[in-house]
């Protein structure tokens, strides 16, 4: 059986630190949570490789003398 | 002795006044990581908040891996937030609006021998009843040789006064001597 998660509360009055089990709703939120931070962060990952990579394209061929696509003229100029 | 921002505001012509910067709680994760962490009962005394923390998680890859703050345990689609990141040879803006939490950046992740990921957070007029919150935050992570900063700002668009926070890893759970302070600051 799976440990159960924990969180860390200290509660700024008292002073007094307590580590909880989380309830089965912070579960399902943590558990959504990661899944659209995970798409999201997935996304934008790929997206800054593509870039990359057309850039990379883009100073090779221009070391090259080759002509760039309309991509990779886009991630030249600002 | 004063720390460095309250001496810098003497420069400014601020008189330091004592006891206008105050440790609230601070949180320091055990052995056993911890999926979050959260200041409850913040006192309504202060005009602001600043958190800082230094943290990593158990993320595998070579990215950095954000915290994510929500307040009084809200999680409705109120949060946004806005960046830019720089790391040396490229800088990028992004904004994210109608999110669940605001995604702090600076979290260190378990690729990173042992490399904790830094914020700084500031937490404007949070006992305000009639204004949406507004947070402004530096942050920064080293990736072995390639990391990066960022300067976030983000709001909450809730008028509550703000008397917890929660704070959740990217990828759970919050690695062993991950810190975070949470501190008062009175005054204007």
């Amino acid at each position: 059986m799976a440990e159960t998660p924990t969180k860390m509360v200290v509660n700024c009055t008292t002073g007094e630190t307590q580590i909880l089990p989380l309830t089965a709703a912070e579960i399902a939120q943590r558990d959504q949570d990661a899944a659209a931070a995970q798409a999201e962060r997935e996304a934008r990952e790929a997206a800054e490789a593509a870039t990359a990579a057309l850039k990379a394209s883009a100073k090779a061929k221009l070391i090259a003398g080759e002509p760039l696509t309309e991509e990779e003229a886009a991630v030249l100029v600002v | 002795m004063p720390i460095l921002g309250t001496v810098a505001s003497q420069f400014a012509g601020k008189p330091f006044i004592a006891g206008s910067f105050e440790s609230i709680a601070t949180i320091t994760v055990g052995s056993g990581g911890s999926s979050s962490v959260e200041f409850s009962n913040i006192p309504q005394t202060f005009t602001h908040l600043q958190l800082r923390y230094i943290s990593r998680d158990g993320r595998t890859n070579s990215y950095d891996s954000p915290v994510d703050m929500r307040f009084n345990g809200n999680s409705s689609n109120s949060y946004a937030k806005h960046t830019l990141q720089g790391d040396g040879s490229t800088v990028i803006s992004a904004s994210e609006i109608s999110q669940t939490y605001i995604r702090l950046e600076g979290g260190g992740n378990s690729t990173m021998s042992s490399s904790f990921g830094i914020g700084i957070t500031d937490i404007l007029e949070y006992t305000s009843t009639n204004k949406n919150k507004t947070i402004k935050q530096i942050a920064g992570v080293e990736k072995n040789g390639s990391g990066f900063f960022r300067l976030n700002s983000g709001f909450w668009t809730n008028t509550s006064a703000i008397t917890s926070i929660t704070l959740t890893p990217f990828s759970s759970p919050f690695a062993q001597y991950s810190h975070f302070a949470l501190y008062g600051i009175k005054g204007e």
